[in-house]
């Protein structure tokens, strides 16, 4: 962030804060919008808005809590852009999310790990988020209780919740 | 701090088996290498001004401000304040366009027959054609914002006490004597008795 603050170290520091956090972020974004080509637009959306608002971090919170909601909403209103385009709803969020992935080329998974993703993809955005940093980031309670600004014992029943909806969505594809 | 292994063991053993198998998602090979070209390469194009002149951010402070000022390189300070030429050009061409309006409504105004034909009209009644009555009868009749008590306190150069050049030119006859004298002529001495035993000393004063 000193890099960032002074002028002639601006581009400096920009670069290394996109080499320190964009595999991160890549990943939180993939998980959300599933497919590589996506993830890669909103990738590079979410670091045109940090570039734009970076001065304009106070530091109240910690950098990667800032940096991880311009994700999060930039792959969310990326998700809606689609819905609104395909005119889905989101019952429909499962067989798109399905059809999608299956046409990436960059996803070489088998039908489990394509129901799974189909069942995830049925969560409400929050709850998604909870078990997809759980599940997949392996992030403790604690700092995901920072992250998302929810107690932790908010966040133990969304992702108990979570796994039982998913369950239940394999069952019923059984 | 719990592992997840351990929860998925109690919670969902399904799920357990799916985070061994992966998620089967990958990524070209080398994108995150191409990744920073592609976005300064979209930074560049779409605003290179912001981009060639992104500030620093300051902690908000009059000196730091004031340093931060100064030591900012003059070229970058000149690059953010370029404007669009056509951006500059709009407040200059409404200016332009609101100055012609104006002269043109002005022009039309005082050009438009109903103010040339009114003008002359109000030009042509002049005080002369006017009596002194007529200019009395009117104030009587319209003019009743004046107290008597405030009348009583003008000085008499402004109740036309003193000759006006109006009262030197008209010859002074008895059908000329104001209302107000033909009233002091008629009030009889008992009637000013009686409202002066009312008046107080300060009241007396005033109509001095």
């Amino acid at each position: 962030m000193a890099l960032l603050r002074a002028a002639p170290t601006f581009e400096r520091g920009f670069r290394q804060l996109m080499a320190q956090y964009r595999e991160r972020l890549y990943w939180h974004i993939r998980r959300l919008v599933l497919v590589h080509e996506d993830a890669d637009d909103v990738l590079q959306n979410t670091f045109i808005k940090i570039y734009r608002g970076v001065l304009q971090f106070e530091g109240k919170s910690k950098l990667y809590t800032w940096l991880y909601r311009i994700a999060t909403n930039e792959a969310l209103t990326h998700l809606q852009s689609k819905a609104r385009h395909a005119s889905a709803s989101l019952d429909d969020a499962a067989s798109v999310a399905a059809g999608r992935l299956q046409a990436d080329p960059w996803f070489d998974g088998d039908d489990l790990q394509v129901r799974l993703q189909a069942a995830i993809a049925q969560l409400p955005d929050k709850q998604r988020q909870v078990f997809n940093l759980r599940y997949y980031e392996e992030m403790p309670y604690e700092e995901m209780s920072a992250l998302l600004d929810t107690s932790v014992g908010a966040l133990k029943a969304s992702f108990h919740h979570a796994t039982k909806k998913i369950e239940a969505a394999f069952r019923e594809n059984e | 701090m719990e592992n997840l292994d351990d929860e998925l063991r109690d919670l969902s053993p399904l799920l357990r088996d799916l985070k061994r198998r992966g998620d089967g998602m990958r990524i070209p090979k080398g994108y995150f290498d191409d990744f920073e070209a592609k976005v300064f390469g979209r930074l560049e194009a779409h605003e290179p001004q912001t981009f060639a002149s992104q500030p620093a951010h300051q902690p908000y402070n009059l000196l730091g401000k004031m340093v931060a000022r100064v030591s900012w390189p003059v070229a970058t300070q000149m690059v953010q304040r370029v404007l669009p030429l056509r951006r500059r050009a709009v407040p200059a061409l409404m200016s332009m366009a609101a100055g012609l309006a104006l002269i043109t409504a002005a022009v039309w105004f005082f050009r438009s027959p109903a103010v040339v034909q009114t003008a002359p009209m109000l030009a042509q009644v002049t005080m002369p054609e006017l009596s002194e009555d007529d200019i009395e009868n009117y104030v009587l009749e319209n003019v009743q914002e004046f107290e008597a008590v405030e009348l009583a306190s003008l000085p008499p150069a402004e109740l036309g006490d003193e000759a006006t050049p109006a009262e030197e030119t008209v010859p002074k006859t008895p059908q000329h004597r104001s209302k107000r004298q033909q009233a002091l002529d008629e009030l009889r001495p008992e009637d000013l008795e009686n409202a002066l035993e009312g008046m107080s000393d300060e009241d007396l004063e005033k109509l001095m």
